[in-house]
Parts: C-alpha cells; sequence; structure tokens
C-alpha cells in the first residue's frame, strides 16, 4: 500500500488527511483518490504539488512515476510570501 | 550580566561568543524580514545587511514588525535601521534600499549566511544562487495563509530551484499573508539559525519543514541530506 496525505487546500477543502492506496501509477493512484473523494476537482490536483518520499517533486500533470508498496505521497501547494 | 544573558539557557558563552562573530545578509524587510531582522539583533551578531527597495504601504500594517502609520512611505530598510540600533547598539547594521539582483555580489563576500525575506519564489531561486556565490548557506521560509516552510540550504544542492521549478507564485496569492504565520516561520528559522550555528544535530539542513497552523502539524516536505544531486 502507498500511503497518501493531503496538506494545504485539498486538506482544508475536503477534510481529509491521508489514506492507504494500492501501489502503482501516480495517474492510478490520483484516480483511486478522485474515486473516494467525488468532489475533488482535476484544478486542485493540477494545482497541487506531489512530493515522493521526501525526495522527489512532481509538478503539474507529471503522473507517469511509479509507486511501491511502502511509498509515500504528499498532494500539497507552494507558499512562496514573505 | 550582559544583554545575552537570557539566550545563555541554551547556548553557552562561547557559542554566544561565536554568534557575536556572524555576519548576516537579509534580503527582504517585509513580514518575515522583520521578525528575522528583529531576531539577529536580539541574538546578538556582528553585522546585519539588509536590502529591500520597498518603502512602507498601509496594506503592510497587518504583519510588518517595525510599519507603522508614521513610517508609511519610508524606505523600510532604514525604519529597520533607525528602530533596531538602539536594542543593541554593538551591532553593525548597512542597509542597501535596492533590489537584490541589482548590487554586485561583491559586496557581501564577508557575509557567513544569508537569509530569505523575500516574498516570490523567483527571487529564493536567486538567493539560492547567490549562496551558490559566495559559498555559504541560505536561510530559507516561506509563508502562504495558515502555512508556511523553512530549512537551511547549503550551497550546490539547488533545493529550491528542484522545489519551486517554475512556478510565478504560491497559496500567498489567495491566502495572503497574517501577521502570526510570519511571526512562526521567522521564530522557526532563527532558532535553525541558532541550532546551526552550535552543531545541533537536529538542524534541518537540505530538508524543508512544512508547517500548518491551521491543524497543528510539521512535517518534512523534501530531504536533500546526502543527496546533492538527487531527483526532481
Amino acid at each position: 500500500m502507498v500511503k497518501v496525505k493531503f496538506f494545504a487546500l485539498i486538506r482544508s477543502n475536503h477534510r481529509i488527511a491521508q489514506m492507504e492506496v494500492e501501489s502503482g501509477s501516480l495517474k492510478s493512484i490520483i484516480n483511486t483518490i478522485k474515486t473516494r473523494v467525488p468532489t475533488l476537482s482535476d484544478e486542485e490536483i493540477d494545482n497541487a504539488v506531489i512530493f515522493i518520499n521526501q525526495r522527489k517533486v512532481m509538478h503539474q500533470k507529471r503522473y507517469d512515476e511509479i509507486l511501491k508498496d511502502g511509498d509515500e505521497l504528499i498532494f500539497t501547494n507552494f507558499v512562496g510570501g514573505g | 550580566m550582559n544583554q545575552y544573558y537570557a539566550n545563555q539557557g541554551i547556548i553557552n558563552e562561547k557559542q554566544q561568543k561565536a554568534l557575536l562573530t556572524k555576519r548576516i545578509l537579509l534580503i527582504g524587510a517585509g513580514g518575515l524580514g522583520g521578525h528575522l531582522a528583529n531576531g539577529f539583533v536580539r541574538l546578538g551578531l556582528k553585522e546585519l545587511i539588509i536590502v529591500d527597495p520597498d518603502v512602507y504601504e498601509i496594506t503592510n500594517l497587518n504583519r510588518q514588525l517595525f510599519s507603522d502609520h508614521f513610517a508609511l512611505n519610508k524606505a523600510k530598510v532604514e525604519v529597520l535601521k533607525k528602530a533596531l540600533q538602539p536594542i543593541n547598539p554593538e551591532v553593525t547594521i548597512t542597509v542597501y534600499q535596492s533590489k537584490i539582483e541589482t548590487l554586485d555580489s561583491d559586496l557581501f563576500k564577508h557575509v557567513d549566511l544569508i537569509v530569505d525575506g523575500v516574498d516570490t519564489p523567483k527571487v529564493k531561486q536567486t538567493l539560492e544562487m547567490l549562496g551558490e556565490t559566495l559559498n555559504v548557506p541560505l536561510l530559507h521560509g516561506a509563508i502562504g495563509g495558515w502555512y508556511g516552510q523553512y530549512g537551511i540550504v547549503l550551497p550546490g544542492s539547488a533545493l529550491l530551484q528542484t522545489f519551486y521549478q517554475t512556478i510565478p507564485s504560491g497559496l500567498e496569492k489567495t491566502l495572503r499573508c497574517p501577521t502570526f504565520t510570519l511571526g512562526v516561520i521567522a521564530n522557526y528559522m532563527l532558532s535553525e539559525y541558532v541550532k546551526w550555528i552550535i552543531h545541533h544535530p537536529n538542524t534541518l539542513i537540505d530538508q524543508i519543514m512544512w508547517v500548518d497552523l491551521e491543524n497543528n502539524e510539521q512535517h518534512i516536505l523534501i530531504d536533500k541530506t546526502g543527496d546533492p544531486n538527487g531527483e526532481s
């Protein structure tokens, strides 16, 4: 299983903090998430930034990555203010 | 007893003396910058260089330390210098009312640390490159709404470049900048700075910590420790 955590807008808008999903491509994981959270829009997914195992950063629409069992995904948004 | 007495429960006299030798380049004298400048001067240092082109505007008053109705239209760096110098007369405070991009990096050859108080991902990446040029770390911070992040970026790690890539702005565009998130993140940055000085094993080096004040949580987003050429 892959642990998926939601921070910032997705968490705030949909009141979901985390879930576990079957391993597979990021694309298939996103489809699973959308099935479980039907109110989640494509735009919210596209505007999120995705971190994989605190190592890789996936910006908009780079969903070809394959996730293994034990991997961790974070969906969040950037902050750049000061 | 001296003015640093209350620092010295968590740092010893030798470490306090090390703080007092540091020369720090702070870019941005706004939300993060005001809190950071205040903190550095109270911790004690040799020289604080502050760079910011702006004057105070009415919309700054919700958050920017040392802004007030009398300071409107005055240069932020001059207001900060005037306010900070009496807090610690031993600190040399040098200010440039300018954008960092227009200044020669040779002006800052002597600094020990660059500090990120700027408000766009692009300039944050410029500071990261300046850190590489000067071969000194960058103390990074950023906020938007309830959320913020911070960490120390070593020269060569290209952490912020990996992180932000080409995005022009983040949540601050819509959620904006409340005073408390800036205060929290600026003070986390100062805490990491002190940990860096005293070689604390838990210093956030080449890592970015996410802070969520809405849900009272923190989490490391990215960790480039031991992975200087990590994939992005």
